[in-house]
């Protein structure tokens, strides 16, 4: 019995919590599907707020929406969304040391999160079941059942969250607004839950409590103690002081370049190269002019000038960073000059 | 097909966008989701079933560098394929405005284009005729979406040229199709022999031919006929001395030279893999500064450095950051795409590339 005239079911229909998923196989292009229906008596608005999430996002970290279509079910008809079929896995609960890969996780995460977040949509269920892998290593954010487009009907005191990740001001009485801000506090719980399954006692009382920068420290040990802040920072009890996913994605991008960039200062019109292997050069011109230059593994750092010498015709000091692009001059106008340039650059880290 | 002509009750379209050798492109309007799509149908004498198969094969493939396949329907005895549509222009024609690109964003494109072939091939889904009007990318001076299209014509490429291979010789062939790869195409494709199936590696060889064209903004081997002698013969041209002329440059240029010349290397079991190039080009140190259209308005220092305007405001430049074979002026070549780094009193140029106007 085909769905539509088109989509052939596969597969037991697995209960999604909120909605059926029904695998299918879609017969026009003779590849997998997934219809994701809600069931009878839920209101059918949500699955139309997901459909409108997800046309607005053109995000490498969010299911492709190909069709709606009726159902026809024993209780009457609904409406189904067909989508993208992501093979891979979910992310496992507890599957990771904390290394490189689990770095560039929670760095696709919070991409994702930030692309959604700036499409005005907030996912509200976000955990690491609703993240799968993909089979070329490209983190997707699914199950947008629960999504709503920020400002849009997003007042509603209905719990429908899942409990661990679920924000502490989400379970008071009063009616709250739902803001991006619940989806940073899940990705906080999810940055732990995926490297242990004894997440911090303070997290699982309800309403959850602020959980000791000890704890958290004690599962992300390993990561450097900013990014242990950002995470921990995630979790805060007033919304407003967790970060936005855009600086928390930028926070990683920046972790994953850590020790790889690398800086070409041309002397004479040969070129040489500093790096993490080679993190240090004095430049000397004359006896009156030099500076000594240091990469710290997240920049490249001015650590000793002497004489006039200058950065794009600003004045060089010890402690200055160097911007991306260069024209070292030594000497001032008056005199006899000195020019080197200095181009920072790194690889592109690509999901 | 006619503008705002409805297919399928969903998809009205908009435009008339190209013509390949094998199918007519429209630009459309999805009415269900309220995106604009790709919408393709083949030409006259071009079997649907076949058009079918290569919709089922593309279909496959899913990755963020290649165009997705989003719907195939029948309709009144046509046949349509639905894509993934980047508003924007091709890696063709931007090479008809720009000429070419430097080494930073030639490595961006080559870095992007492996993972997409890297994923495709994981699907056991040859692309067959990678070329650089093949590639979407959106319009100006910067490139940050590209997205390969056409896998979908993989199994007609594929039927065409086992054809033209049954007929003798494929380099001989009046196919528009066949002549517009041959500038990109593996010595294993042209000088197939009937039942030969060249693999993956024929991609990187193309791949490795249009980065040459992109970086050289000329072809290695010429166009039409002329490229299947000079590949035969083995006579790729010169790498051109502006690559490499400036030390900075230099290092990454050297780095992409090489990697191109392990993509052209004439044994197929030479050439890296796609997932060997992906690792190659995850090393590569490129900048992905923000590019912004300039103007000329001056030159200083006896010509060694000038002035040029931005839309964020008037910038210095050195000629050491200038990468090409043009050096800007105020007269024909004062048109430039650049990047802005910090500087008192104004801000730096780099790099500086003469674009056509």
């Amino acid at each position: 019995m085909l769905i539509a005239n088109r989509y052939e079911p596969t597969g037991p229909s697995a209960n999604g919590g909120m909605g059926d998923v029904i695998q299918c196989r879609d017969t026009h292009l003779d590849r997998s599907v997934v219809i994701k229906s809600l069931q009878p008596g839920v209101e059918t608005s949500r699955l139309l707020d997901e459909q409108r999430a997800l046309s607005k996002l053109r995000s490498k970290h969010v299911v492709q929406l190909f069709d709606v279509v009726q159902l026809q079910q024993p209780s009457g008809s609904s409406n189904g969304l067909v989508l993208e079929y992501i093979a891979g896995s979910d992310l496992p609960y507890a599957g990771f040391t904390v290394d490189h890969a689990y770095m560039r996780t929670l760095w696709q995460i919070a991409s994702g999160l930030r692309d959604i977040h700036a499409a005005g949509v907030i996912h509200r269920d976000l955990k690491p079941n609703n993240i799968r892998v993909d089979l070329e290593g490209v983190v997707k954010i699914i199950d947008f059942g629960l999504a709503r487009s920020t400002g849009l009907d997003d007042r509603t005191r209905s719990i429908i969250g899942t409990p661990i990740f679920m924000a502490p001001e989400l379970w008071g009485e009063t009616t709250i607004s739902f803001s991006t801000s619940i989806d940073v506090y899940a990705f906080g719980v999810s940055a732990l839950a995926l490297v242990s399954t004894a997440v911090p006692a303070a997290l699982q009382e309800r309403p959850p409590q602020p959980v000791s920068r000890q704890d958290a420290a004690a599962i992300l040990a390993g990561l450097p103690d900013h990014l242990i802040d950002l995470i921990i920072s995630c979790l805060a009890a007033n919304p407003a002081d967790r970060p936005a996913m855009a600086a928390v994605a930028a926070a990683m991008e920046k972790h994953l370049l850590y020790k790889r960039h690398r800086a070409i200062a041309v002397i004479n019109n040969q070129p040489k190269t500093l790096d993490a292997a080679s993190s240090s050069i004095a430049m000397k011109v004359g006896s009156d002019r030099a500076m000594t230059v240091r990469y710290d593994g997240h920049g490249f750092v001015v650590s000793e000038v002497t004489g006039p010498v200058y950065l794009n015709n600003m004045a060089a000091k010890a402690g200055t960073l160097i911007p991306g692009c260069c024209v070292i001059t030594f000497g001032n106008v008056s005199g006899q000059r000195t020019f080197v340039t200095f181009d920072i650059s790194n690889p592109e880290v690509i999901a | 097909m006619n503008v705002n002509d409805l297919v399928a009750s969903r998809y009205r379209i908009i435009a008339h966008v190209g013509r390949g050798g094998m199918q007519d492109v429209y630009s459309a309007r999805d009415l269900l989701l309220e995106t604009d799509v790709a919408l393709k149908t083949p030409q006259a004498g071009q079997a649907a079933r076949r058009f079918k198969q290569s919709a089922i094969l593309a279909a496959r493939v899913n990755h963020y560098n290649v165009a997705k396949t989003l719907d195939y329907v029948e309709e009144n005895a046509s046949v349509y394929l639905i894509e993934e549509f980047v508003p924007g222009e091709t890696l063709e024609e931007k090479m008809n405005r720009y000429g070419l690109l430097d080494p930073y964003l030639g490595a961006l494109v080559l870095h992007h284009l492996s993972k997409g072939i890297a994923a495709s091939h994981h699907a056991g889904v040859i692309h067959r005729d990678l070329k650089p009007s093949n590639v979407m990318t959106e319009a100006g001076v910067n490139i940050r979406t590209l997205k390969i299209t056409d896998f979908g014509i993989a199994t007609l490429t594929d039927e065409l040229m086992e054809e033209a291979a049954q007929d003798g010789n494929l380099t001989l062939s009046t196919s528009g199709t066949i002549k517009g790869a041959l500038p990109y195409m593996a010595p294993e494709m042209m000088f197939r022999q009937p039942g030969d199936h060249p693999g993956p590696p024929t991609d990187i060889w193309s791949l490795g031919a249009m980065m040459f064209r992109l970086l050289t903004g000329d072809y290695p081997f010429g166009v039409f006929l002329q490229a299947a002698v000079n590949v035969q013969n083995r006579t790729r041209k010169a790498w051109p001395s502006f690559m490499t002329s400036k030390a900075q440059f230099r290092p990454l240029a050297q780095e992409l030279q090489a990697i191109v010349e392990a993509c052209l290397s004439y044994d197929p079991n030479d050439r890296p893999t796609a997932d060997r190039l992906v690792e190659m080009c995850g090393q590569l140190c490129y900048s992905t500064a923000e590019r912004l259209n300039g103007t000329v308005t001056g030159l200083i220092q006896n010509g060694y450095s000038g002035f040029l305007t931005t839309s964020s405001g008037s910038l210095f430049f050195s000629m050491d950051s200038v990468y090409g074979p043009k050096r800007p002026d105020q007269a024909d070549n004062k048109k430039v795409s650049v990047a802005r780094y910090p500087g008192s009193p104004n801000a730096r140029a780099h790099p500086v590339i003469v674009i056509a106007g």
